[in-house]
């Protein structure tokens, strides 16, 4: 759900029925200003992109239910949510499967084992990911110490 | 695509088993003699993943219920004391398998045995035993990591034409 104090907030959906997965994916994004959705399968998905409108899909090709080719053409016919960027997260990197992502618009793909540097840079290159703030200022800084006086 | 299914798959698994293990835990795993795991101490836990299509078959991982914590572990960079129950082993020999067999589906498509993966599953049991099935052919491949054992049973029949 978004924060209502960061309403600007990135939200990334997370799509797969593995929870292993899902980990990794939370895992990766954890120093990233984002918020990471998740669903455990196709049909699932669909019901958090029409709630949530996330920024990013990150989308498994084999799931129960409704598997991830299904998952995209319901994307595609929805225009609520038709235009959602989806990247493709699959342990099949035949040519098919591919050729099959590529006709239904997945910007990019990922195959399996996944590596979390290589999804947050892939990530990264369909949405602007911006690092946690690191520092926290407290509201009120202390007066500074008066500079010592010098005779010139 | 001369080359029959059974020995197409056997060798497409083994080098899967060892990349995936390489390159999803850090983990290396040589060659074994393929003996059951049926006294592993707690138990034993298989994944499975089946492929249907031209190519027809299942493959199963078998490992002792220790080595899969030490997988799951590996794969969530936690320490074992950090996995706690049997979820998460449960998880990780799922999404191994569902890994190791994508890639061995993936390579019998682009060899032009077209084919498609089953979700994974995964059993437990004390005294798990492989064995064959008549009318399909069938490898029992073992591998080892230090005292760790693993074995991949490969069972496959080849799509009348």
């Amino acid at each position: 759900m978004s924060n209502p104090a960061s309403p600007m907030k990135l939200k990334i959906l997370t799509v797969d029925d593995s929870k292993m997965v899902r980990i990794m994916v939370a895992r990766a994004f954890k120093s990233y200003d984002c918020i990471v959705l998740e669903a455990t399968n196709g049909e699932e998905g669909i019901v958090v992109a029409r709630r949530e409108h996330p920024d990013l899909i990150l989308l498994d090709y084999t799931m129960p239910v409704m598997d991830g080719l299904d998952t995209m053409t319901a994307l595609r016919a929805d225009p609520a949510i038709q235009n959602i960027p989806v990247i493709m997260l699959t342990a099949e990197g035949s040519k098919g499967i591919m050729a099959k992502m590529a006709s239904l618009g997945v910007r990019d793909y990922l195959v399996k084992p996944l590596k979390e540097t290589a999804l947050v840079a892939r990530a990264g290159r369909v949405v602007s990911l911006n690092l946690r703030d690191a520092l926290t200022l407290p509201d009120t800084l202390p007066e500074p110490a008066p500079l010592p006086s010098k005779d010139f | 695509m001369n080359t029959p299914l059974i020995e197409a798959v056997e060798q497409l698994a083994a080098e899967s088993a060892q990349y995936v293990f390489q390159e999803m835990l850090g983990i290396t795993i040589t060659r074994d003699d393929p003996t059951p795991l049926a006294n592993e101490p707690g138990g034993q836990i298989v994944g499975s993943v089946g492929f249907v299509g031209e190519a027809n078959g299942i493959i199963h991982l078998y490992a002792g219920l220790s080595f899969a914590r030490t997988i799951a572990a590996r794969m969530l960079s936690l320490t074992e004391a950090e996995i706690e129950g049997d979820e998460l082993v449960n998880e990780a020999m799922s999404e191994l398998s569902n890994v190791m067999v994508g890639r061995v589906k993936s390579n019998l498509c682009d060899g032009g045995r077209s084919c498609a993966i089953t979700v994974p599953s995964v059993m437990r049991g004390q005294q798990l035993t492989v064995g064959e099935i008549s009318e399909a052919s069938y490898r029992l491949l073992g591998f080892r990591n230090c005292e760790h054992r693993l074995l991949l049973e490969v069972v496959v029949k080849e799509a009348q034409r």
